[in-house]
């Protein structure tokens, strides 16, 4: 069920704008240290 | 448990979340050190400010050769369209099967075989031919399920069992429809199957990135200007530091 879910577009589009926004705070976080 | 979904080496298919590290890992990667290097020069706020804009920038040409592909002219030399992420693709949807077929919804279904359903021309090869695998494929999946055959099993019903003939077209409204009749090569009866054309949802995806990267790049650009104007009246505005001598 989870492939079927990660394989379908509108949840890869989501999931990469999640990442897109999730390291530019943690590289930010990161980097501000 | 993540099926085997993508190619990652001659002959070798890898889980997808393979795709997915990869792709995290190449932002962290690609990104991020260029943001460490402006983050160096620029500070951390006007680095990010940098960076993003490119980024969105960036997936703006990447997300316009995807919705429109790149074509320079050259004869041969152009990057086709929709190369990127892919939504729903064009299908023939089988609706109604059997030795004879009706239809409330789309009524000249009910007038098959008329003048309002054409043959095909040679113009019609490809779709001729869709429509012709979507009926075996629907016909041998039914004949599979029926006698309680697994369908990967090696003495399945194949689609190929099936002949397919006398496929016409007609429109309904807007929907394309088509009606084919099958038979089992070894014997049985002629079955009739209707079909309508959903044209699916391929470029949405392409024109979801470029939107969401135009959103993008046109919130970080005001924000950046700010930041540079800030940053010239820093480096130009002021008194000059005073002068210590050779360090």
């Amino acid at each position: 069920m989870l492939a079927g879910l990660l394989d379908s577009g509108s949840i890869q589009f989501i999931i990469f704008g999640v990442m897109v926004i999730a390291i530019f705070i943690t590289l930010f976080i990161t980097i501000a240290k | 448990m993540i099926g085997l979904q993508i190619a990652c080496g001659e002959n070798i298919t890898c889980p997808s979340i393979f795709g997915y590290l990869t792709v995290a890992m190449a932002f962290i990667i690609f990104v991020g050190s260029i943001y460490l290097v402006l983050s160096a020069v620029f500070g951390i706020r006007m680095g990010y400010l940098v960076i993003a804009t490119a980024f969105f920038g960036w997936m703006i040409l990447w997300s316009i050769i995807w919705v429109f592909g790149a074509h320079l002219g050259i004869p041969g030399v152009t990057t086709p369209k929709n190369q990127g992420p892919q939504g729903a693709a064009p299908i023939w949807q089988p609706f109604q099967s059997g030795t004879t077929v009706t239809s409330e919804k789309y009524p000249v279904v009910n007038e098959w075989p008329s003048s309002a359903w054409r043959t095909p021309n040679t113009s019609d090869a490809s779709a001729v031919q869709e429509v012709q695998s979507a009926i075996q494929e629907l016909l041998a999946s039914q004949a599979n399920t029926e006698h309680h055959i697994d369908p990967t099993a090696f003495n399945a019903i194949q689609p190929t069992d099936f002949t397919v003939k006398n496929v016409q077209f007609a429109v309904s409204g807007h929907t394309s429809l088509a009606i084919g009749q099958a038979f089992y090569t070894n014997g049985g009866p002629t079955i009739t199957v209707a079909l309508y054309h959903d044209s699916g949802s391929v470029q949405v995806y392409s024109w979801a990135f470029l939107i969401v990267s135009i959103l993008g790049f046109a919130i970080h650009i005001p924000f950046l200007d700010r930041a540079e104007r800030k940053r010239k009246a820093v480096l130009t505005g002021g008194a000059r530091p005073p002068w210590l001598g050779p360090a």
